[in-house]
């Protein structure tokens, strides 16, 4: 088996390829996009989501991960639609002639992709769900979600309303779950039509921030989560949450709050391991004295730092979608930084090593073994 | 009124490398709103959800900058060319 992985940057994809995860190739697809995403089908299908300040977001589709098309359809509101008057201001930096001054409901930027249960979904920012069930020739909004009755009161973060995670239940097709930043993370049990918050036990009232979840389709209810004010673990499906910090490093928010800040968390399903990497605080993002690391914990049990082989003196971070595991024996995990360097473990985290480097700022990695 | 439209390079893998694209209309709005229909994968980089000419674009015709909103009031003759480019460039 090889694997590949998709690297999401800037200016466009990095597509890396190895059979032995040592020496790998490397092509540059999509070139002048930001490619925010990717996720696979079950046929196989590679889709890729970009995006541009000026031309938009789009969705492009390979079946061997060289040859792309954009296709038919992608994630749109219905014209008229109300957008939220903060993310507008954030994002219509370009607006000079005043169009945004009512405040529509656009998709700026698509944030997740997610293949499930026959279909195709799709966070976007400003935040909502969508679904394709054709391969993305066609998309309908998730309305339940989209039109959650506490909409009025989210709150964008930093890089604006967006719903980044998308989780759902490899045995009951009925439930999933979707992170926005910075308003919470939600969970329906009716395939979609009514969504509630599920952050007891994590800090605030309203506006929470999560950053990133992660879990084991296959064992759904056990979510870990990286959150604004910390990392929380919760085991019944996001009903309640317990913070899980044994080991991490910890730095003061600007509010004071002192946790582990961070933003990517994945899993490697077959051990159970999970791994974050934490940065000094809210008003600083790099990793703390410059070394990079990536910490790993079984289930929750306690953290401990990797960092054989990542780079001291480094004061690149880990945005939110990039991190990722293979998910073969034993486990591939990769990092892609702020600085264009990709880094890959193949021991599970003990070890790693650079596989790439001079690429645009990384925002998403990807790995499909093939 | 047939015009041509010269696309940003980053359009062009809609185009297969094709840098001139020709179009009708009367107005810069009118063009577009043909572009799209003959090429609609074009449209989606073109027009946000409200059908609106997506507010950084701008189009130079004969050397005048015309901004997103102005298009429809932007009068264009039989063999003009207009390019369309990026609002915010330079560095």
């Amino acid at each position: 088996m090889s694997v590949a992985l998709v690297i999401g940057t800037k200016k466009g994809a990095a597509i890396l390829k190895s059979a032995d995860r040592k020496s790998w190739s490397q092509d540059f697809a999509l070139r002048g996009w930001a490619v925010t995403a990717s996720t696979r089908d079950d046929q196989g299908r590679v889709y890729a989501a970009v995006s541009h300040d000026v031309y938009g977001p789009s969705i492009l589709a390979s079946d061997d991960l060289d040859n792309w098309r954009q296709l038919e359809a992608a994630p749109r509101y219905k014209p008229g639609e109300k957008g939220n008057a903060e993310h507008i201001r954030i994002m219509a930096s370009g607006d000079f002639m005043g169009r945004y001054k009512d405040n529509p409901r656009l998709v700026d930027q698509i944030w997740t992709l997610h293949f499930a249960h026959g279909t195709l979904f799709a966070g976007v920012s400003e935040a909502g769900l969508f679904a394709s069930r054709d391969r993305g020739k066609s998309w309908e909004p998730v309305e339940g979600f989209n039109n959650h009755p506490t909409r009025d009161s989210w709150i964008p973060g930093f890089g604006g309303l967006g719903a980044h995670t998308i989780l759902t239940d490899a045995k009951n097709p009925n439930r999933m779950w979707v992170g926005v930043s910075s308003s919470g993370f939600f969970r329906t049990e009716d395939s979609g039509k009514t969504w509630t918050q599920k952050s007891s036990g994590v800090p605030g009232e309203t506006g929470q921030c999560v950053h990133c979840v992660t879990h084991d389709a296959s064992n759904a209810g056990v979510l870990f989560r990286q959150e604004h004010r910390g990392v929380y673990m919760s085991e019944d499906g996001g009903d309640s949450w317990q913070k899980i910090e044994d080991g991490l490093p910890v730095s003061e928010l600007s509010e004071g709050t002192v946790c582990s800040f961070g933003f990517p968390i994945v899993m490697d399903r077959r051990t159970g391991s999970v791994f974050v990497v934490p940065l000094e605080g809210d008003n600083f993002r790099t990793p703390r004295d410059g070394n990079l690391a990536v910490y790993r914990s079984h289930k929750g049990q306690g953290w401990k730092a990797m960092r054989s082989g990542l780079p001291e003196n480094s004061f690149e971070g880990v945005l939110r979608g990039a991190m990722a595991a293979d998910q073969m024996d034993p486990g591939g995990i990769y990092i892609g930084t702020t600085s264009g360097r990709i880094f890959g473990s193949r021991d599970t985290g003990d070890s790693w090593a650079e596989i790439a480097q001079g690429l645009p700022r990384i925002l998403s990695v990807e790995a499909y073994v093939q | 009124m047939s015009v041509r439209v010269h696309m940003p390079p980053l359009l062009r893998t809609l185009t297969g490398g094709v840098r001139q694209m020709t179009a009708e209309g009367h107005s810069v709005a009118e063009v577009m709103a043909d572009l799209s229909r003959q090429h609609p994968l074009i449209g989606r980089h073109v027009y946000d959800e409200d059908g609106h000419i997506r507010c950084s674009i701008v189009f130079l015709h004969d050397g005048v900058l015309v901004r997103a909103g102005e298009a429809a009031g932007h009068a264009v003759d039989d063999g003009d060319e207009i390019v369309m480019t990026n609002a915010l460039s330079g560095g």
